[in-house]
């Protein structure tokens, strides 16, 4: 537990460090009309920084939530990290409908080791019915990808 | 008053609109159960087809959906700790610590219940006190407002469970998050580093959706390799409702949720989020039980519930009296009414009253057809609970992701998400609490605006806010509440008592 | 000879059509909204879009692209191809406003232009028991001391810091989030009168907690046909804004002339009058050329008084 703590304090302390370097170039006072854009920003860096050193003073015992187990060692968790990332950045690239067939393929392959077979087939039901309520019966547009660009002129699904 | 209400009835007991609040109160579930998806992208993508109906029947419709959703939003909180709704965030707290004890039903139960009350007070308060709760909402100034966000973010010291420093630098992290974006007052772009999709600030639902549902997908990857159920499913027939315990002790915090959240819901900026963060902190304080909050306490779940459904209600009033809107949803449905050619405001009640008392009238179906809906339905919903992993794992991550995607068609919105649900799984591993993070991060930008804007005001006197009663008022419960806060961690553990 | 004349005639039948220009445009038209559904924009787009589609013969679909105050929906419009099948909604805070206040992907020059086809109308109000009976004496007193205006931004308030610069008169901004807001702080008596947009204004005009002293537009408002304008009580000011369509730059001459006539058109029916009244705004079929005049020199004057008033990138 205080292992975490600390790195959560030193994150914090580096994050409040970049946000103060970063809202100094904001005017902290303006001519006009009192406080800038730059003052809030500049004092609640400061303040970030003295609650890190307050937290990292007194980082308590007890269990770490979620098991004192590394989360690094577990398969499990690693397939669901990679998929959500990866959803994120390949998004702007592949869409949607792809991107989570390969998201939960992955997950439940290396994840869950289920089989090639039975991953594949959740994957497509999954996919397929998140398509159809969100794009075709709620009429969310989807992102820009090849699989949207197949059924957009089948009107199933709009691209946003 | 009772020939207006009489008079609503009639227009609401035709068959077309009976079936819109129908159609409303479960589009309006649905979108709450759907994390991401909100009230206003739905509202937003019905206005459309909202626009061929006539005006009432077209405003039942969304009006439907909006408390709708406050319903549907705890179904999510309470099975999988993934808020529906920004104003749900809370319920993730004990509803879920509730559903890990094998109370999932109860929790859902006493929620639908407690919405059902609220929003029925809620009503009554919209018909009986509009004009008088309308001179309200005029009386609030910069300066009120500045000093209610004030309030608001002491209430934070009541999350400190876990300590005073962990809560403040959630709550500062969040005040931070708050301000990035244009600034209030000068339009400076403040941190936004270019990223187009960081002019208008963060967004709430990648914060939200990250943090809580995401990180929980995370901690739910971790929790034992392979094994089928990710609950406690409850155990026989009674495990789905409320024991008489829960029912006693629900009862004051849904009276105490229903009065408040309608009385913040009714100021614009106020609304749910800060309603059902407020109604938390307050039955922390006031429940026999402290040590049970955040490990399963059910006044945790009654007060919040009330007070966001009671909230939807009071946010009715500034839009039918004044014809301003409390936030994106109501700015929504005042845009629909405009488009019919209804003007809100003062002369509704003499230029439309059949529509104004149909709504009234609606709101008071549509809290009855959402009880009805949901309560039967805890059942099912709990079976949810009993699911494998991998397919209930697998569609929180799809369903997040387009949730997100919905409410900006922002790449970046789920990028953010997805580094939010990292941050909070880290934050969360080392003991921290989201609450205050959130907390803050809603109730900051307002505060810094509302302060600025005094300024402005007074030329720079920051003495002239003891020309506001009421702003002082709100500072003075600030002060109590941080006082009482203090005194509260010095009183001797209560002795458990049966129960949990 | 026959056979080879048959087979050239048939030929020539064959290659005619493609030889006559197909018609365009040959699938549905979409339009970015850069604020969202149900707002005054929007809708008034929408009126004008469902009235283009039955002159153009496609469908011409609407897409909410909200956020950054108005700029990315002409934003996004410039990263597409220009083949006229992708517009954007621009208005003054796109074009005039924003550019000066923050760095944005566009300028004005990335654009081909449309016409306008809504104008926005504006009010000066004060609370009922406020002193101030007209206009002059609202700026007579701005002139011994500070009055405070409550507003959602631009280009209200550069049209006060106009007067400001002007008249030397002492009107301080204080910003609000919204139009509602901004009329609200006013029935409050925070603020001694607010500019704002009729339907935001009306519900407290009616009631008679504000009351308008002045339309802040060209023109008179349809609802307070008695109450003159600024200019016509001797102020020089007019706060105008014009919402108008572009597209990328490149969009072909025909192709442009094509969609410059249809909107026209569309914002010339009586429904689309209708529908803009009821958001309190008129009507404004302006043609592409002057709509782009219009908004590069709104762009031109701004400049300075955002610069004055310390509200322009640094």
């Amino acid at each position: 537990m205080r292992g975490h703590v600390r790195a959560v304090g030193i994150a914090a302390l580096v994050f409040a460090a970049l946000a103060g370097w970063e809202a100094s170039r904001l005017q902290a006072w303006s001519p006009f009309d009192g406080p800038g854009p730059g003052l809030v920003p500049q004092v609640l860096a400061v303040l970030i920084a003295v609650a890190a050193l307050g937290v990292m003073a007194a980082p308590g015992d007890g269990a770490l939530e979620g098991g004192d187990a590394s989360p690094l060692r577990s398969r499990c968790f690693l397939a669901y990290g990679a998929a959500m990332l990866g959803v994120a950045l390949a998004l702007p690239y592949a869409g949607f409908i792809v991107t989570g067939f390969a998201a939960t393929l992955l997950v439940l392959r290396v994840g869950e080791g289920r089989s090639w077979a039975r991953s594949a087939g959740w994957a497509v039901i999954l996919v397929v019915a998140v398509t159809l309520l969100f794009g075709t019966a709620l009429g969310v547009p989807f992102p820009d990808g090849p699989a949207e660009r197949m059924l957009a002129p089948l009107r199933l699904i709009r691209i946003g | 008053m009772i020939d207006g209400l009489m008079q609503g009835f009639a227009v609401l007991l035709t068959f077309q609109n009976l079936s819109l609040c129908l159609l409303g109160a479960v589009l309006g579930t649905l979108v709450g159960v759907l994390p991401g998806l909100g009230p206003a992208t739905t509202i937003a993508l019905l206005l459309p087809i909202s626009l061929k109906l006539d005006p009432t029947g077209a405003i039942i419709l969304l009006a439907g959906i909006y408390y709708g959703v406050a319903y549907g939003g705890t179904i999510t909180s309470v099975l999988m700790r993934i808020p529906g709704e920004a104003s749900s965030v809370v319920t993730c707290i004990d509803g879920y610590a509730m559903a890990k004890n094998g109370r999932a039903g109860a929790a859902l139960g006493i929620a639908a219940i407690g919405s059902f009350i609220a929003g029925t007070v809620g009503v009554l308060g919209v018909m009986l006190l509009s004009p008088p709760l309308a001179e309200i909402v005029i009386a609030f100034g910069p300066w009120e407002y500045a000093a209610l966000m004030l309030a608001g973010l002491s209430m934070i010291a009541f999350f400190a469970a876990s300590g005073v420093a962990r809560a403040a630098l959630m709550a500062l992290i969040g005040l931070f998050l708050g301000s990035v974006g244009l600034d209030p007052m000068a339009g400076t772009p403040r941190f936004t580093f270019g990223v187009p999709a960081l002019v208008d600030g963060i967004n709430i639902a990648p914060l939200a959706l990250g943090l809580f549902g995401l990180s929980e997908l995370l901690f739910l990857a971790l929790s034992g390799d392979g094994k089928p159920e990710i609950l406690r499913a409850p155990s026989g027939m009674l495990g789905f409702m409320p024991n008489r315990q829960e029912w006693k002790r629900s009862a004051g915090p849904i009276a105490r949720g229903s009065v408040l959240g309608f009385l913040v819901g009714l100021l614009p900026g106020g609304g749910a989020v800060l309603a059902s963060f407020l109604s938390y902190a307050v039955e922390k304080r006031l429940t026999k039980y402290p040590h049970e909050f955040g490990k399963g306490a059910i006044e945790g779940v009654a007060g919040p519930e009330s007070a966001n459904n009671s909230g939807t209600a009071g946010a009715f009033i500034p839009l039918l009296t004044l014809g301003i809107p409390s936030n994106a949803v109501t700015a929504l449905l005042l845009g629909a009414l405009l488009v019919h050619g209804v003007q809100p405001g003062p002369m509704i009640l003499e230029r439309q009253p059949e529509l104004y008392w149909g709504v009234i009238a609606s709101m008071y179906l549509g809290n009855f057809i959402l009880v009805v809906l949901n309560l039967p339905f805890v059942g099912l919903f709990v079976r949810a609970l009993e699911v494998p992993r991998r397919f209930m794992a697998t569609s929180i991550l799809l369903i997040c992701v387009i949730g997100t995607w919905s409410t900006g068609l922002n790449h970046f919105d789920v990028l953010l998400a997805a580094i939010f649900g990292i941050v909070g799984f880290l934050l969360r591993r080392a003991g921290f609490d989201l609450g205050p993070l959130i907390l803050a991060y809603v109730l900051g930008p307002t505060l810094e605006r509302s302060l600025r804007q005094a300024l402005l005001i007074s030329d720079g006197d920051l003495m002239d806010v003891v020309n506001h009663p009421i702003a002082l008022g709100f500072l003075i419960v600030a002060a109590l509440v941080l006082l009482s806060a203090v005194t509260m961690r010095k009183r001797p553990a209560v002795v458990q008592d049966g129960g949990s | 000879m026959r056979r080879r004349q048959a087979i050239l005639a048939a030929g020539s039948a064959l290659l005619a059509p493609s030889l006559a220009h197909a018609a365009w445009p040959e699938r549905e038209v979409t339009i970015l909204v850069a604020y969202g559904a149900g707002g005054s924009t929007d809708v008034c787009t929408r009126a004008v879009a469902s009235e283009a589609e039955k002159i153009l013969g496609v469908p011409v679909q609407i897409v909410n692209r909200t956020g950054g105050q108005g700029t990315s929906a002409p934003a996004q419009v410039t990263t597409g191809r220009p083949d006229g099948y992708t517009l954007a909604t621009a208005g003054m805070a796109a074009l005039a406003i924003m550019p000066h206040v923050m760095d944005l992907s566009y300028t004005l020059d990335d654009f081909t232009y449309l016409p306008g086809y809504a104008r926005y109308l504006y009010g000066i109000a004060v609370p009922a028991d406020s002193p101030f009976q007209n206009v002059r004496q609202l700026i007579d007193a701005a002139k011994a001391r500070r009055i405070t205006f409550a507003a959602a931004g631009a280009p209200q308030n550069i049209g006060m810091f106009e007067l400001n610069a002007k008249l030397g008169t002492r009107f301080g901004f204080v910003p609000f989030p919204g139009g509602a807001e901004a009329v609200t702080a006013a029935i409050g008596k925070h603020v001694d009168f607010v500019v704002q947009n009729p339907p935001e204004m009306l519900p407290a005009l009616q009631s008679g907690r504000l009351r308008l002293l002045a339309s802040a537009s060209d023109v008179r408002w349809k609802e307070y046909p008695d109450t003159p304008t600024l200019r016509e009580e001797g102020v020089d000011l007019a706060v105008d804004s014009v919402l108008g369509l572009v597209g990328p730059k490149g969009i072909p001459a025909e192709r442009a002339e094509l969609l410059s006539r249809v909107f026209l058109e569309a914002a010339r029916k009586p429904i689309v009058a209708e529908t803009l009244n009821r958001f309190g705004m008129i009507p404004a079929p302006v043609p592409a050329p002057d709509f782009e005049r219009m908004q590069r020199t709104a762009f031109a004057e701004f400049g300075p008084h955002l610069r004055a008033a310390g509200l322009a990138k640094r």
